[in-house]
């Protein structure tokens, strides 16, 4: 078996079981993946990991097909469709499958329970995964404060993101410079 | 963490929630624990903190 395809394998049934526990969507698991692609696998390191989350940002549709471009990064063609395989089929099932028993479930007293229950979790979640990425890509007082300027903006005035990641892009080219 | 906050709005001020939220994000965040021992482990803490007949939510409900 070739290390490509062996990676892919890998890829596949590790993306499998996180996105299952994707609770609050993909941002919630980005510790976990942080911790198989970089620190298990060492396959990327904390700046590529970084990078490629903002590229995912950026990219048009969901900002979890960033889950491709590491695939494609960790084990070219084979690891690109292993990694959307992976993470989005297994968890597309689970929902599709939870949806219709939910609907049968509309009188169950520990249905409104579990809902209000698993939002805290996902909020936590959520956290855990801001803090992996301003961990990786606050470095300075100048990324601080581009942080803290671009949470503020989000928070109280309504502007695409998209404009925001690329403000924060053509800084970070200037203070490289 | 914008979006965080966003979302989370009405978690981050009910207490029990916000307990909910504060262990989890550490759990994970912080200390690297296992995603899957997280989910299972405080979120059947969570569900049960939000059990019939204990969650507000639910009472008003009824």
């Amino acid at each position: 078996m070739s290390d490509a395809v062996h990676r892919a394998l890998v890829l596949v049934l590790s993306f499998s079981g996180i996105s299952l526990l994707a609770v609050g969507g993909g941002s919630a698991v980005l510790p976990e993946m942080h911790s198989i692609v970089v620190g298990e696998h060492h396959w990327l390191t904390d700046n590529q990991f970084a990078e490629i989350y903002s590229l995912g940002q950026v990219a048009p549709g969901p900002n979890m097909t960033m889950v491709a471009v590491i695939g494609q990064h960790v084990a070219g063609w084979p690891g690109w469709l292993a990694a959307v395989i992976g993470f989005f089929l297994p968890s597309s099932l689970l929902a599709f499958g939870v949806n219709r028993l939910w609907h049968r479930l509309e009188d169950w007293p520990w249905r409104a329970s579990i809902e209000a229950g698993l939002a805290p979790l996902a909020i936590g979640l959520m956290a855990a995964g801001a803090w992996l990425l301003a961990r990786l890509a606050i470095h300075d007082l100048v990324d601080v404060l581009i942080a803290i300027a671009t949470t503020a903006i989000l928070l109280w005035r309504k502007v695409n993101p998209f404009w925001l990641i690329l403000a924060g892009g053509l800084l970070g080219f200037l203070k490289s410079m | 963490m914008s979006v965080t906050v966003q979302i989370g709005r009405r978690q981050l001020v009910e207490p029990r929630d916000l307990a909910v939220v504060v262990v989890t994000a550490i759990a994970v965040g912080w200390f690297r624990l296992s995603l899957g021992w997280v989910v299972l482990i405080v979120g059947s803490v969570s569900i049960w903190l939000h059990r019939p007949g204990v969650d507000r939510v639910a009472e008003d409900k009824h």
